[in-house]
């Protein structure tokens, strides 16, 4: 075992060029060599969340580097951005963070609105606020119930999948749709809200805060999901700014940076709610962030269900929707982590660049960081604890 | 290869024979992109497809006789599906979920996705939407279900022709 | 601080090697691409400015200016926002990396110089990242044309109500 030998020995390589190991000698002081391996995790893997693949470099079941691949899902969405107008892109943009497809089309509906000065109407931004909580709830019940399914427990999964069918009945009957929404617009959104579409996001708050409860009691509360994430993963707060980290990987490590409190868009100043913060970094404390986020979604819709005024919900546009010539950037705390859009305009319907950071790619740039020096079955644990979507990455 | 494919077999033990396998279809999750979640949205409670006779999810390529393929396929990506897909055992059936498997979808111009599996892959079912509604994923997986119970696999094998494949909708 | 009192700290500390503009809320410094380095370094050394928080690196064509990139960082205790742009030309372009002072900038600058083809000098590791390997050209450039859409045009109706 690799307490029992004396490590860091001197390091070779391999006459036939396979590899590096290292030397080392056991306790009876004679003088082994250990070879490293080189393995391929993904893409195509059952516990990667899609198209990741991770090339480790393993020294028995300690890995020395992981590095990982991207790209698999890489669909050029920038470069098809300066050919579509802004309909089309916000059709397109919530293609990226697949399960929460709100987030996405709000900053790009914010920054054609920042750059043509557009006046929207405050229902259509209580709405869009409405939309955007749910939307963040739906996203990390889909991390509340894969994280533990990659730990192990099997039920968690279902139990996620039913509250997501509930929110997503909601999100049907609003806009049509259950996974891509395309409903926010220029200038506001594409509809109004249909009859009883807030008595169900009034009734369904309760129903969501129990089973909340559930989760924290089964699965924060058990043993072995302990176990397995506490002090694995550590991400200090100062290597994550530096990474770019953002959301509840950052908001875990202990800064409390919010878009939603530090520079509140919509009507995010007028209403309470905390931002939860760790105190490690750890798999745990990214978990435990990730319900707590929950909760504080449940109050600001608890909230914001009593406040939609009544009103229009999209102002008239002119028949082709044109930016005036220059650049503007929009900062909105999307469900992974802070996502925003900067855009370079040549007057033109169709933007001249439109660059997307995304949250998940930043997150993931730091996963040589993490994973070095943990153990292989930890790997998991810690890739599942970076709540990535892969369309997030490669855009 | 065996008997099954050298010989006709008679109705009664072919209808048997069919039935076991279009019911037990172990289903290996080529899950891509945003129709992965509406499939995996599909095997859980509400929607179930394992009520169909589709397992979920088979371990490997290796035990699979399903292959749904959900979401944009790249060209990075694309000798992983084919290797995969030539892991695959005979009898295997290919469903393309969605509108970026089937032919590119909202990705049509891009300069890094490959316009529809089956420039890659043979196919036997298209379901189309994006993303489609698990009621669309079960119709077509009943569909397929229809033509694995009338299939004969000694045509399959000596002829290597395939029939045409299913629009989910087209009929409709 | 706010835009302007960033606009005249740097001013103040730069002189005439930055050319600011604020926009919508936002500075953005244009520098000569010898000076970028000189400006990163003291957006994230300076303690007024302690801009610890990476954002992104975007390119931008600026067609027969150059290529044009743009680094945008954050600074989480003092919140505010920095933009630092600047144009090298559109062949053999380069810049000093500035993966070394924040590590975010590690990928980012490997996307840019892929899609657009602009050289980071001092960067560990510039080997393609999201395009594969067989690809040749610089997607995000103009002059990169879509093939299928040159080949086929969009066969439905443009415009709602055509």
């Amino acid at each position: 075992m690799a307490t029992d030998l004396q490590r860091g020995g001197a390091a070779f390589q391999a006459a036939d060029g396979t590899g590096v190991g290292i030397i080392v000698r056991d306790k009876a002081d004679r003088e082994l060599r250990t070879q490293d391996m080189t393995l391929n995790v993904g893409p195509q893997h059952p516990a990667t969340h899609g198209v990741l693949r991770v090339v480790v470099t393993l020294d028995g079941e300690l890995i020395e580097d992981a590095q990982p691949v991207i790209g698999y899902m890489h669909r050029s969405f920038e470069k098809l951005a300066e050919y579509r107008d802004f309909r089309q892109i916000i059709a397109l943009v919530n293609r990226h963070d697949w399960v929460s497809s709100v987030a996405n089309e709000l900053g790009v509906a914010l920054i054609v609105e920042k750059q043509m000065d557009l006046e929207v109407p405050e229902r259509a931004t209580w709405i869009r606020m409405l939309m955007a909580e749910w939307t963040r709830i739906l996203n990390h019940l889909m991390f509340v119930g894969s994280y533990p399914l990659e730990l192990g427990a099997i039920t968690p999964m279902f139990y996620a999948f039913r509250e997501r069918e509930e929110i997503q009945a909601l999100m049907e009957w609003i806009t049509g749709g259950r996974l891509h929404l395309t409903y926010c617009r220029v200038g506001g959104l594409k509809q109004d809200l249909p009859r009883g579409a807030i008595q169900m996001s009034r009734d369904l708050v309760p129903r969501m805060r129990e089973r909340l409860k559930e989760y924290e009691d089964l699965v924060l509360g058990n043993e072995i999901f302990a176990a397995r994430t506490k002090g694995v993963g550590v991400l200090p707060a100062d290597v994550a700014c530096s990474y770019g980290v953002s959301g509840a990987l950052l908001q875990a490590a202990g800064v409390p940076e919010d878009s939603r409190k530090t520079e509140p868009y919509l009507f995010y100043d007028q209403v309470e709610f905390d931002v939860p913060t760790g105190r490690n970094g750890d798999c745990y404390d990214r978990y435990a962030t990730l319900l707590a986020r929950i909760r504080e979604s449940l109050r600001i819709i608890e909230q914001v269900n009593e406040r939609i005024p009544p009103g229009p919900v999209n102002v008239k546009l002119p028949k082709v929707v044109r930016t005036p010539p220059g650049h503007a950037y929009v900062r909105t705390e999307a469900p992974l982590g802070q996502l925003s859009y900067y855009m370079v305009s040549h007057g033109e319907k169709t933007p001249w660049r439109f660059r997307m950071r995304t949250p998940s790619f930043n997150n993931i740039s730091s996963l040589p960081y993490l994973l070095k020096g943990t153990l292989m079955p930890d790997m998991i644990a810690v890739m599942g604890s970076m709540f990535f979507i892969v369309g997030d990455i490669d855009r | 290869m065996g008997l099954v494919d050298a010989v006709e077999l008679p109705q009664p033990i072919k209808f048997v024979f069919n039935w076991g396998r279009k019911y037990s279809l172990w289903v290996f999750n080529f899950g891509l992109a945003c129709c992965a979640i509406e499939f995996i949205a599909t095997s859980m409670a509400r929607h179930d497809f394992i009520r169909l006779g589709v397992i979920p999810f088979a371990h490997g390529p290796r035990q699979a006789d399903l292959l749904v393929v959900s979401g944009t396929l790249t060209d990075k990506m694309a000798p992983a599906l084919q290797r995969l897909y030539q892991e695959m055992p005979e009898p295997k059936y290919v469903i393309s979920f969605g509108s970026c498997s089937n032919c590119g979808g909202p990705y049509w111009d891009s300069y890094s996705v490959t316009k529809g599996v089956d420039q890659i892959i043979p196919v036997d079912v298209y379901v189309p939407g994006c993303p489609p509604r698990p009621e669309a994923l079960l119709n077509g997986i009943m569909k397929l279900q229809e033509r694995i119970g009338s299939e004969s696999l000694r045509q399959r094998y000596a002829n290597g022709d395939r029939p045409e494949p299913i629009v989910v909708g087209a009929d409709a | 601080m706010d835009a302007d009192a960033l606009r005249d700290h740097l001013v103040a500390e730069l002189g005439d090697a930055v050319d600011p503009e604020v926009a919508y809320g936002l500075l953005t410094v244009t520098v000569a691409p010898g000076d970028y380095r000189r400006v990163a370094e003291l957006a994230r050394r300076d303690p007024e400015l302690a801009c610890n928080f990476f954002e992104f690196i975007s390119g931008v064509d600026e067609e027969a200016a150059g290529i044009g990139l743009v680094l945008h960082v954050y600074s989480t205790s003092h919140r505010h926002h920095l933009q630092v742009r600047t144009v090298v030309p559109r062949d053999g372009g380069h810049l000093p990396t500035v993966s070394d002072l924040w590590a975010g900038a590690d990928w980012q600058e490997r996307e840019m110089a892929e899609l657009f083809g602009v050289g980071f000098d001092g960067h560990p590791n510039l080997a393609k990242l999201l395009l594969p390997e067989e690809f040749e050209g610089y997607p995000l450039r103009k002059e990169f044309a879509l093939l299928t859409r040159e080949a086929k045009p969009w066969p439905g109706a443009k415009e709602p109500g055509e």
